[in-house]
């Protein structure tokens, strides 16, 4: 019997939504606009916070780092002493291993070189994860001691595109980076951990190589045993860490092991506020939807209460009735969800590939999978809810004698649609007003991005970069002499007007290094200033287009065995030259004592972003080494830039084969235009900028709308109290601000309470504002001037319609 | 017809009408039996109390003082939800407005007191088809109420009162919005289903109906002044209704 007035409540729902098309269609565009921006960001939000790693048992999957606040590091790796120690004396870890990056040059069987990404990891990495190669074995735990054979293990994609997939490749000696590995395993298809992956080759586990506080440091990751909770094993390591921190505090002080989540460190404390940000702004949006409904649905229950009456009056009970309107607006957001679940897909669709350029770990992927279609039918059940149930209690909260007892043509003389319906305009008004501001920043940040103004040269500018494997070059003079025989040859190849080698591309950002200015003083540690630091060859400022301002630029004679020179840039001569002169002052990394020699200003440059982009308010001052003074630090990857004669996208395969003629197994990758750079280093504040502007875009279509719904319905019911004052006298002009009144209240104060929200929620979007303050007055500003005019205009049309109608129409219309 | 044992019984009943400035005596002190198999009319002015007494024995308001027997059990303390339960089993109405709902055919107006009351849906079919053939309305059941004539929505509207056999028929001025021959019709109607067995309790203004009833019950500013005993002829001629 429940299934069949369930039926028969649908069928009627369905004709109430034909009945009333307008109606209908606006609930069921604010539903699918709700519904699908909510969507939209639910899908992101799952895929990369809860979708977590596709293993058995993923959430006993763990990360250990090492944190020292007092040095300000977060998340640090673990040595290999420590690896030993919390490896063997730990009691809440069934299996404890440790994995690195590193991107590997292969030569298979073809000869040609190609660059993948690479891990490091400990032998037990597939027990740990309890994961089985498809093809061959994994690591064996000799594989990572001292002088074992040299082994890979390939990814599932790697095997298929570069081996045809041939059950051959067992066994085959391959070069990575310049070293003879047998391959001894393939992994499962999607396998790419830790991040993404495309082949793995053990972490030699030999602590004695180094001193306790030197030696490489990698993230560690284990199982936790069953029933122990992330907590526990915290608790059970920082127990070893303060023992170790007691009995080494040369190399231990300070630094307290930490156990998180797996994939927690992907995802950081701003980006996390961030996606819970968007996913309120969406369900903002989503109760803006609401809120127009419920006063839709007000404004019909108002010409719906005889019905009620009659209904109840035959036996329907309150119960039954509100089922039945609740599902009237049940059929309308489900049809609102039906459009909401496509808006979903195409939002997601245009996600992915607005982030292709930059594919995130291979654990989050971004779909409407099932828990998305379980939010999906959530939020539209409790769309209806929240926008039905109360125009449903209200309707039936009537006295039903004076309802049946009325002859009249549905009037709503028993509805108060007064404090209800100003408290729903007034709480849309409110988030609209946040909404928009945040989309108003977002709006400028995304013109502001999208306009930057790079202080160096893009058009034409083709980039790449390119990994000398140490076997190969193993020390500084080596890769030196190849750096620079390798740039001559560049600058020689045809198309090419100018190039450089350098440790990174402008505006990608600079690392900041602790530096001493001569004749500075320096009381304490924290004293010395710290400024951006690039390692480039002769041509850079060439290639860049960006004229040395005073002085002169790198030459091919700045080598080490000449005095050490520095370029600075404008900002590093302002910040730190009270006289503004910066040629012939000295300064030099602060290292330790004495460990790097003074350099001299020899060159004043412009600022070339060598904060990167977005940074706000971080200093760009910074300076500029040459790579032959230089090579110690600028290791074993450089960045190519050359600026070219025709389209620098065709310029790759002429690199490469420059870079064949001096070593064939070296590959050329990330091969791209310096546009795509900057495009890259945008995406972040472009997506997320476009989809706040989306939100804001739908937030002041809606109010818009429901502020003009609402006028006008409530105009409607004064057009008696219209007619006699019209019959009485009354001017047109005072009509018209008699009926904006109301209106314009509930806008004054749902726009009064939107700035506050909007003060309070779009702190977190400082971190995808690009130079814009989260405060922006003129954005505030501007958007309550928006919003003003809107509801000016959703107040006026209705207003002067119903002050324009016949007095004696209006009397009738009681 | 021999009238019973009392199917309503109304002792001290009061209503009084509260608003913010004033209050309003609508009922006062009334004591009134109606026999089940009865068919009895309250006659009274404008503003005596008519329409407020039908809403009180027909359980959609409540009274403020006294007390309330349907077929010889309380119900002036019920809940809301119990009172719609009884008014759906044991109430029927007919309103002067017919009330009928414009969005369900005639089919389904008629089947509505059915589902609420969980009825299975082959009976409520049946028994709903058997209601709209007793006021000779079965060869419009898909018709919506807006393609009827008013007499005609009026036995829709009686359709709808009787489907689920209930102890009494309330008819709320059922004449009101009819000229004289479909009202003449509907009177004939009412009093066809009296003859059938059905108990009816009238509410009107009009004194040519008068005739119908077998007791009037005179009511004057919320005070039951006078009761009268009639002898009626019965003449059934459901069939004679004009559309």
């Amino acid at each position: 019997m429940a299934m069949d007035g369930f039926i028969n409540d649908v069928k009627f729902g369905v004709r109430m939504l034909i009945k009333s098309p307008v109606l209908s269609l606006i609930a069921i565009v604010a539903f699918s606009l709700g519904i699908g921006l909510t969507t939209t960001v639910f899908s992101i939000v799952n895929g990369a916070m809860y979708k977590g790693l596709p293993f058995d048992e993923a959430d006993r999957i763990v990360s250990v780092w090492r944190n020292n606040p007092e040095r300000d590091i977060d998340r640090g790796g673990v040595t290999l002493y420590d690896y030993v120690e919390y490896r063997d004396q730990n009691s809440s870890l069934e299996s404890f291993g440790l994995w690195g990056g590193g991107a590997v040059n292969l030569v298979g069987a073809d000869d040609k070189p190609e660059r993948y990404q690479g891990a490091r990891v400990t032998a037990n990495m597939f027990d740990i994860l309890r994961v089985a190669p498809v093809l061959g074995r994994g690591f064996l735990p000799q594989e990572e001691e001292p002088g074992a054979d040299p082994v890979m293990i390939l990814g599932y994609e790697v095997w298929q595109e570069k081996f045809d997939g041939s059950p051959d490749v067992i066994g085959m000696a391959v070069r990575t980076n310049g070293e003879t590995r047998t391959i001894v395993g393939v992994a499962p298809e999607g396998f790419k951990f830790p991040i993404e992956a495309d082949m793995w080759t053990p972490i030699e586990v030999n602590p004695l190589e180094h001193d306790r506080a030197d030696g490489p440091q990698f993230p560690g990751f284990g199982r936790l045993k069953p029933g122990v909770s992330v907590d526990r094993a915290s608790a059970d390591l920082a127990t070893i860490g303060m023992r170790l921190e007691q009995e080494y505090p040369e190399s231990n002080e300070g630094f307290a092991p930490i156990v998180e989540p797996f994939t927690k460190f992907v995802i950081g404390d701003d980006l996390h506020a961030l996606l819970f940000t968007m996913l309120g702004a969406a369900i903002g949006v989503l109760l803006i939807g609401c809120a127009n409904v419920a006063n839709l649905l007000f404004a019909r229950a108002a010409v719906r209460e005889k019905e009620v009456a009659v209904r109840s009056a035959i036996g329907a009970n309150r119960k039954q009735i509100i089922r039945q309107l609740l599902i009237e607006v049940g059929v309308l957001s489900a049809i609102g969800g039906a459009i909401g679940v496509l808006i979903g897909i195409g939002g997601v669709a245009w996600f992915n590939r607005a982030i292709s350029t930059d594919p995130p770990p291979f654990w989050m992927s971004f779909d409407l999978d099932g828990r998305v279609m379980m939010f999906v039918i959530a939020i539209s059940g409790l769309a209806a809810v929240a926008a039905g149930l109360f125009p449903a209690l209200r309707a039936t909260g009537k006295g039903l004698n004076e309802a049946l007892n009325d002859e009249g043509r549905g009037s709503s003389s028993g509805l108060r649609m007064g404090r209800v319906t100003s408290a729903i305009v007034i709480g849309e008004v409110a988030i609209s007003c946040g909404l928009l501001i945040a989309a108003g920043l977002m709006i400028k940040s995304v013109a502001q991005v999208s306009n930057v103004d790079m202080p160096f040269g893009i058009e034409s500018i083709f980039t790449a970069r390119l990994n000398l494997p140490e076997t190969d070059y193993p020390d500084a003079d080596a890769r030196t002499d190849f750096y620079r025989e390798f740039l001559q040859r560049l600058q020689g190849t045809p198309g090419i007007e100018a190039a450089t080698l350098s440790d990174g591309l402008p505006a990608r950002g600079n690392g900041l290094r602790t530096i001493e200015l001569e004749g500075g003083e320096y009381p304490t540690e924290q004293d010395y200033p710290r400024a951006r630091e690039g390692i480039v060859t002769p041509g850079y400022f060439a290639t860049f287009q960006a004229p040395v301002l005073d002085g002169r630029a790198f030459e091919f004679a700045d080598t080490k065995d000449n005095l050490p020179v520095a370029l600075v840039n404008r900002s590093f001569v302002r910040e730190y030259f009270e006289d503004g002169v910066g040629l012939g002052k000295r300064f030099r990394i602060h290292q330790g004592e004495d460990v790097y020699d003074w350099m001299i200003v020899v060159g004043v440059v412009p600022d070339m972003k060598m904060e990167g982009i977005g940074n706000n308010g971080e200093s760009p001052a910074g300076y500029y080494v040459a790579v032959d003074q230089f090579a110690e630090i600028l290791g074993n990857t450089v960045s190519v830039g050359a600026r070219t004669t025709g389209d620098p996208g065709a310029m790759a395969t002429r690199v490469r084969e420059t870079l064949a003629t001096m070593d064939p197994n070296l590959p050329v990758y990330d091969a791209m235009s310096m546009q795509q750079v900057i495009d890259q280093a945008t995406m972040f504040y472009r997506v997320f900028g476009t989809l706040f502007v989306a939100f804001g875009l739908a937030a002041l279509f809606l109010a818009a709308v429901g502020l003009y719904g609402v006028m006008s319905f409530s105009v409607s019911q004064r057009r008696r109290e219209m007619g006699i004052r019209m019959a009485l006298g009354a001017e047109e002009g005072r009509l018209i601000r008699l009926a904006m009144r109301r209106g314009l209240t509930q806008l004054a104060i749902g726009s009064v309470l939107g700035i506050a929200l909007a003060a309070l929620a779009t702190r977190p979007l400082q971190v995808i504002l690009y130079e814009v303050d989260a405060r922006d007055p003129v954005i505030f500003g501007g958007v309550v001037l928006i919003l003003a005019m809107v509801g000016v205009l959703a107040s006026y049309i209705p207003a002067r319609r119903v002050s324009q109608i016949h007095p004696a129409e209006a009397l009738q219309a009681g | 017809m021999e009238n019973g044992n009392p199917l309503i019984r109304l002792e001290g009943i009061q209503k009084i009408f509260f608003t913010e400035e004033m209050e309003t005596h609508a009922l006062e002190d009334i004591h009134l039996d109606i026999r089940e198999g009865e068919f009895a009319e309250v006659m009274g002015p404008s503003g005596c109390g008519k329409s407020t007494l039908l809403s009180l024995i027909g359980l959609l308001d409540t009274p403020t003082e006294g007390s309330y027997w349907l077929d010889g059990e309380p119900v002036s303390g019920l809940t809301a939800s119990e009172r719609a339960r009884v008014r759906n089993k044991h109430i029927g109405f007919i309103f002067q407005a017919f009330n009928l709902i414009g969005d369900l055919t005639v089919f389904e107006n008629v089947e509505l007191p059915l589902i609420y009351g969980g009825v299975e849906a082959s009976s409520r079919k049946e028994k709903a088809i058997r209601a709209l053939e007793r006021v000779d309305m079965s060869h419009r059941m898909d018709h919506y109420p807006s393609q009827l004539s008013g007499g005609q929505r009026q036995r829709v509207a009686a359709a709808r009162a009787v489907v689920g056999d209930p102890l009494i028929l309330l008819a709320d001025e059922p004449t009101g919005n009819l000229d004289s021959t479909n009202g003449e019709a509907v009177m004939n109607l009412l009093r066809g289903l009296h003859a059938e067995g059905s108990t009816i309790l009238m509410v009107t203004h009009d004194p040519r109906y008068s005739a119908y009833a077998e007791r009037t019950i005179h009511l004057f500013d919320g005070h039951i002044t006078d009761e009268e005993e009639k002898q009626v002829e019965v003449e059934v001629e459901l069939a004679q209704v004009s559309g």
